[in-house]
């Protein structure tokens, strides 16, 4: 499996100066029927300000990778480094926006997003922390529902709250766990171009998890395809090239747009199909 | 389909809601299982006339009650009215499910965060749930005699009862706050670590406010055992309180009155569960 692409996977890990370097990660967990390999030998580097998409079927070991990453989780061999330095814990330079929104219930959107700016900010004034949050929720248009509990909003209003939560800590990284799959196909599209927008404008590094082609190839500069697990790794890497600012309907007409769909879907239905 | 349409002009259908409206129903069939337990009762009233022991028919506990509820209020030592009776066994529950919530709310915490807490405790629990609170009462007046010797009277007299309560309390509330720790779910406390919370915001922000629900249903049943619980124990201390009534009006033959307070207890029951239901409410509205 590592023979696959070789000179891609080379030329990336080469990097020294890598803003992110995923290197030679290995996941494995012990069970009761001997060591079980979630991930192996998994190299990866991003440089500062990319938009990196990791697509693979369900299973492969893309959410532990993520979770390395982002800091909750270990690897058992190698290590995961953000500007050379080894990651161990979750940290505010890295972010992280969950599938499922995991906002609490009980706090009202406002003191969601506040919460971790009075952690991380904890040395600035009160007033300061205030103007941040709002600022925020601003950011995602959320300055009317403010005041609104999460069971009180709508599935694309809670992923707001959740990437304006994760943004206004001012993180460098912002990791997100297929942050769109369980919003239908309009909110989908307006998130996508929101986050678009919001990269852009922060420069910040994106590493994003998603089911769905079309949403990476709009979205990421390079998109990372993983294979099956167990022993998952990365197979194959596609360069993005379409320019910027995107337009989803100019891209739509771009011939490679094909191209590149066809490859993505061809490794993971051909090459790499799921057994089940 | 065609069977039901064979039947219905058939049967000719008793519709209550089209006679007295939706809330008579509410009203009606309540009042007729009411009458259901009074004939069952006059029966069985029926049945024991003239033997040794009788069972009073309803119209006779209703007349033989009638003076005794004239005394409701009355605070004659040794001739307390009901209303005395009763209120001293809620305070017996008030101050024994206090302390044990005191007691089972940070201990069930322990034990939902601390897998070695959980290790050392719960076989203590799981052996001392099963235990009757009952079988405890010996040991609690073993315990308060020997250290309340200089206690005053009022205190050393309670305590035995109090003691069984703080013991039947604890067991729900413990239990259920231990399971409300540990059903806190994975993306809370992956919230807690990638945000980087301080342990006190973890408690007062994520910990408290998902467990609470559980320390209520918690509470709630430990609540309702207790009010269980008191009238049993009062009847083997004696003394003052409504299950010592019960035994008393019984071991001097007025047996009206021993059905009178079980009505008492009946209804204080609801209206404690009511209570509680009541305070969850006004705590988790505002959360929702």
């Amino acid at each position: 499996m590592q023979a696959l692409n070789p000179e891609l996977l080379q030329s990336n890990s080469t990097q020294t100066d890598a803003f992110l370097a995923i290197d030679n990660v290995s996941k494995v967990y012990p069970t009761p029927k001997g060591d079980y390999t979630v991930l192996e030998n998994v190299n990866l580097t991003i440089s500062e300000g990319e938009f990196v998409c990791l697509i693979g079927h369900s299973g492969c070991g893309k959410s532990t990778l993520l979770n390395m990453v982002s800091g909750l989780n270990k690897p058992t061999m190698g290590e995961v480094r953000l500007k050379n330095q080894r990651i161990t814990k979750p940290g505010p330079d890295r972010m992280v926006v969950f599938q499922n929104y995991s906002l609490l219930p009980w706090l009202t959107v406002y003191e969601n997003v506040y919460l971790g700016v009075d952690e991380v900010f904890a040395h600035k004034t009160p007033q300061d922390k205030k103007e941040i949050t709002e600022e925020h929720l601003e950011l995602v248009g959320l300055t009317e529902a403010a005041q609104k509990k999460p069971p009180q909003i709508s599935g694309g209003m809670k992923q707001r709250v959740a990437i304006a939560r994760a943004l206004a800590t001012r993180p460098e990284a912002l990791i997100l766990d297929e942050p769109f799959g369980a919003l239908d196909p309009i909110t989908r599209e307006e998130l996508q171009e929101e986050l678009l927008k919001i990269w852009q404008a922060h420069k910040i590094t994106v590493f994003m998890i998603t089911h769905d082609i079309d949403e990476a190839l709009f979205l990421s500069d390079r998109l990372v395809m993983m294979t099956n697990g167990p022993s998952a790794t990365i197979g194959e890497v596609l360069d993005i090239p379409f320019p910027r600012p995107r337009d989803r309907r100019v891209i739509a007409e771009d011939p490679r747009y094909y191209e590149l769909r066809n490859e993505a879907l061809d490794f993971l239905f051909r090459r790499f199909a799921h057994e089940e | 389909m065609s069977l039901a349409s064979q039947q219905s002009p058939a049967k000719p259908k008793i519709d209550i809601q089209k006679i007295v409206g939706r809330n008579g129903e509410n009203i009606i069939l309540p009042a007729l299982g009411l009458f259901a337990l009074i004939i069952v009762w006059s029966i069985i009233a029926k049945m024991t006339e003239g033997g040794i022991s009788q069972l009073p028919s309803p119209i006779q506990t209703f007349q033989d009650s009638v003076p005794y509820l004239q005394n409701f209020f009355s605070t004659t030592q040794g001739d307390e009215g009901i209303f005395f009776l009763t209120l001293y066994s809620l305070l017996r529950v008030a101050v024994g499910f206090a302390i044990a919530v005191i007691i089972a709310v940070p201990l069930g915490f322990l034990i939902g965060t601390s897998e070695k807490a959980q290790k050392m405790l719960m076989p203590l629990v799981q052996i001392g749930k099963p235990i009757s609170p009952l079988a405890w009462l010996p040991v609690g007046i073993v315990v308060s005699t020997a250290l309340l010797t200089d206690a005053p009277r009022m205190v050393a007299q309670n305590t035995p009862a109090i003691f069984v309560i703080v013991v039947t309390s604890l067991w729900p509330t413990l239990i259920n706050t231990a399971l409300g720790v540990k059903s806190i779910p994975q993306d809370y406390w992956n919230v807690s670590k990638v945000l980087n919370l301080s342990r006190s915001k973890v408690v007062t922000k994520i910990m408290i406010p998902s467990t609470l629900p559980y320390v209520f249903a918690g509470m709630r049943l430990s609540l309702g055992i207790a009010w269980l619980v008191i009238v049993a124990a009062e009847m083997l201390t004696g003394g003052t309180g409504i299950g010592f009534f019960v035994w008393d009006t019984y071991n001097t033959g007025e047996i009206s009155l021993v059905i009178l307070s079980l009505f008492v207890i009946g209804i204080v029951g609801l209206l404690l569960d009511q209570f509680v239901a009541v305070i969850e409410h006004l705590a988790f509205g505002k959360n929702n």
